[in-house]
């Protein structure tokens, strides 16, 4: 290794440090005040218990209540709405200048804040899910293997979110139509995903068109694999997140050259 | 009355919505009650054949009656804290009107009461599915949803008295608004002890259950549903009075 090299490397692990205190900055911003934040994790328990006994009651066998058990808590490392806000409000408002105009690379600032995105709407949905799944018998059984795996692909549920939020907020700032485009996004990132419908659910010819989107990387791939499915099921969620990601980023160093350039 | 009546015209002037923010409105509302049908719809219909008519128009029901009371109910849900806390509730008492008539026109919404009519329509869909689509069905549904209407704004107007007493706390409203989420399925599907809890203790059956059954009831269940929003209201009323004249006392 010869001396720039090493340069490098010390470069690459302050900024990399300096990304994950700038996470954690912007993740207990998101989770403060704490009174607003519990308030807000019972709204979403109280959600999932009345969902989970509804379910309950029709499928007294349980398997409805695990697989969404599962889903919500795959779904749950999405982030939520957090960045595509941020960055719709950013751009239309001017404030995302602040962001070009910083010596890091203004992209690794937007994984910082996905990244703090997931970290807080994980913290606000896993105790409801894990409540509502203890009251209503729900809790799934999983393996080792299938529990590690599962835990993995937990990390491309996020990659490919933040893909898909960066083309969604890309396309409502291209359309100025910030708020609908997230909601767009929420309904069929949602529907799709199997977080809020078991996909097994849909309709034979439904699931056909579901399992070729890419949505269905947000949540029911991960139950697959949590529920005994093979490191093979992960590929296609792999390769989905990668290219989702990598649209997105284009799309947002071009908005981004673009805000440099004319000032939005 | 005539103050009411003006206070109203003038929120629907200062909710006038220009053509992108109601496009932007129209995806927001109806997305989201389009998520909720289909999860009810799905859910049921492939889980329990026949549950699935019950389910969507408890859920129309309840998408319309908390609608409803959003719309009248929307300064004891958002901004009742907020009156306290700033100091605007005093203002608004030397007013003239009385406030528990003059609040809901003032801060009336219309935008919830567009989210109410989606619910009916959300509800006649139900009796569509379930082969009981007829003209007094849908007025028995109409009842139903004014009677959940004002079960839940009674039951928002208790939380709102609350506020009036902790001078600050908004908690008391936000856990109401969460717990009421409970009535939008079907009780009956419920495990017991759940079912006990909302029908007796805290009774959110009131607002899409009780009146969703008016449709296959006698005129006795009617004029008891009937009776128990006009006593709901009547008592919540009563305590806010009372919380009211305690805050004056307390000026």
């Amino acid at each position: 290794m010869n001396g720039s090299d090493a340069g490098s490397q010390v470069v690459d692990r302050t900024a990399a440090t300096r990304l994950l205190r700038m996470a954690a900055i912007l993740a207990r911003e998101r989770i403060t005040p704490a009174w607003d934040f519990i308030m807000s994790s019972l709204g979403s328990t109280v959600l999932l218990i009345a969902q989970f006994a509804f379910l309950r009651g029709l499928d007294p066998s349980g398997d409805t209540v695990r697989y969404l058990a599962l889903a919500r808590t795959a779904y749950a490392f999405s982030g939520g709405q957090h960045l595509e806000r941020f960055l719709i409000d950013g751009y239309m408002s001017g404030s995302l200048m602040m962001d070009v105009i910083t010596p890091l690379n203004p992209l690794a600032f937007i994984v910082a804040r996905s990244f703090a995105g997931m970290l807080a709407s994980a913290a606000a949905t896993l105790p409801g899910v894990l409540v509502a799944a203890l009251l209503l018998g729900g809790m799934p059984g999983m393996s080792w293997p299938g529990a590690a795996l599962y835990a993995v692909s937990l990390i491309f549920v996020w990659l490919a979110s933040t893909g898909l939020a960066l083309i969604s907020s890309s396309i409502g700032v291209a359309l100025k139509q910030g708020e609908a485009a997230v909601q767009l996004r929420v309904f069929i990132t949602q529907l799709a995903s199997g977080a809020l419908i078991p996909v097994y659910l849909y309709p034979e010819w439904v699931q056909r068109v579901i399992r070729v989107l890419p949505f269905v990387h947000l949540a029911d791939t991960s139950v697959a694999i949590a529920l005994g499915g093979s490191v093979s099921s992960m590929y296609a969620q792999i390769i989905w997140s990668a290219a989702l990601l990598g649209i997105g980023i284009v799309l947002w160093r071009r908005r981004l050259a673009r805000l440099d350039v004319y000032g939005g | 009355m005539r103050a009411a009546l003006a206070l109203m015209r003038a929120a629907f002037r200062r909710h006038r919505l220009s053509a992108a923010g109601f496009w932007t409105w129209s995806v927001s509302v109806g997305l989201y009650q389009l998520l909720g049908l289909a999860f009810v719809w799905v859910a049921s219909s492939r889980l329990s054949a026949g549950a699935e008519w019950l389910a969507i128009y408890v859920y129309g029901v309840f998408q319309g009656a908390t609608g409803l009371a959003y719309a009248f109910g929307a300064w004891t849900v958002f901004f009742a804290s907020r009156y306290v806390r700033r100091g605007e509730l005093d203002a608004l008492l030397l007013l003239a009107p009385d406030p528990r008539v003059s609040l809901p026109f003032a801060d009336f919404e219309p935008v919830e009461l567009m989210g109410a009519f989606a619910g009916y329509a959300i509800a006649l869909i139900g009796l569509r599915a379930g082969t009981r689509l007829t003209v007094p069905n849908a007025a028995l549904t109409l009842v139903g949803v004014a009677a959940g209407g004002a079960a839940t704004y009674s039951l928002f107007m208790a939380a709102a008295t609350l506020s009036l007493y902790t001078k600050q706390s908004s908690a008391a409203i936000s856990f109401a608004m969460d717990l009421i989420l409970f009535g939008q399925y079907p009780m009956n599907l419920y495990p017991a002890p759940m079912r006990t809890i909302f029908t007796w203790v805290i009774p959110i059956v009131l607002i899409a259950n009780a009146p969703a059954r008016l449709i296959d009831a006698s005129p006795g269940l009617l004029a008891a549903v009937l009776a128990t929003a006009t006593l709901a209201l009547a008592g919540a009323n009563a305590l806010f009075k009372h919380a009211l004249g305690r805050f004056i006392r307390h000026w």
